[in-house]
């Protein structure tokens, strides 16, 4: 098994690499900026959540969410069956 | 002998991992990944298997420098950004972060991975058939980072990520 190892020196040249395509590179920093609303959009929601898990909503929402995504898959399934339809005989 | 639950583990199922109340995030993001109509790599089974597929057939330019977002944004890529500065009461301080990247490979020939920071490459990784991880060590966790792993050869099957903050 290979061990890749990352220093705290690269960690920082690579953060120094970054600040630098921000500012030269217009596209990178519209997709940067794009991501850093999605994290925000995650700070802004988590803490809400969690404060309801008192009376087990958070945890029931989570349960939920995997539910509807399992759900999804099934009926995905049905869905993929019922257009191929059924099996037609091989011509002998 | 007993092991340490992973600090979070990243899957395509599970993508994010976050402790808002520490500010402390990892996520993934997937960046073009394939499925075909048949089992086991139709997207039912790579659901229910919780794995991405890379096929060869569209893998990335190895001679490429991906430290450049031009490159990189054409290519087929896994992004992993760990902010983990914030790690309980002591803060950061003295704290590493151990990685376990998990992988299949589903025929004799072997996966090529790049790894890359946006300040360069780290390392020409080859996926071998067999094998199943390999483990990628940070020394400190004084700012957030990302790390790309971008697709150049092979095909090979995405499990997720393990982190252990140490």
């Amino acid at each position: 098994m290979s061990i890749i190892r990352i220093t705290r020196k690269q960690i920082q040249a690579a953060n120094k690499a970054r600040e630098a395509a921000l500012k030269k590179d217009e596209d990178f920093r519209r997709h940067e900026e794009q991501r850093q609303r999605f994290q925000d959009a995650i700070m802004a929601r988590e803490p809400a959540l969690k404060a309801s898990d008192d009376s087990g909503r958070y945890e029931e929402q989570r349960q939920c969410s995997e539910d509807v995504s399992e759900a999804r898959n099934v009926v995905s399934r049905k869905d993929l069956k019922a257009v191929a339809g059924p099996k037609k005989e091989e011509p002998s | 002998m007993s092991c340490l639950d992973a600090t979070f583990t990243l899957t395509p199922q599970s993508p994010l991992y976050s402790d808002s109340s520490l500010y402390n995030f990892a996520y993934l993001y997937c960046n073009g990944a394939d499925f075909s109509p048949f089992s086991p790599t139709d997207l039912p089974s790579l659901y229910a298997s919780n794995r991405f597929l890379f096929d060869s057939q569209f893998a990335g330019d190895p001679s490429l420098d991906y430290s450049q977002w031009a490159n990189l944004q054409k290519a087929r890529f896994i992004e992993s950004f760990f902010q983990l500065q914030f790690w309980g009461a002591g803060g950061s301080v003295n704290k590493q972060l151990v990685l376990i990247f998990g992988f299949d490979v589903p025929s004799s020939d072997p996966g090529r991975l790049l790894i890359y920071s946006p300040w360069g490459k780290l390392k020409d990784q080859y996926l071998l058939p067999g094998d199943n991880q390999f483990v990628i060590e940070i020394e400190d966790l004084i700012a957030g980072f990302s790390l790309y792993y971008v697709h150049v050869g092979g095909s090979w099957f995405f499990r997720g990520i393990s982190g252990y903050v140490v």
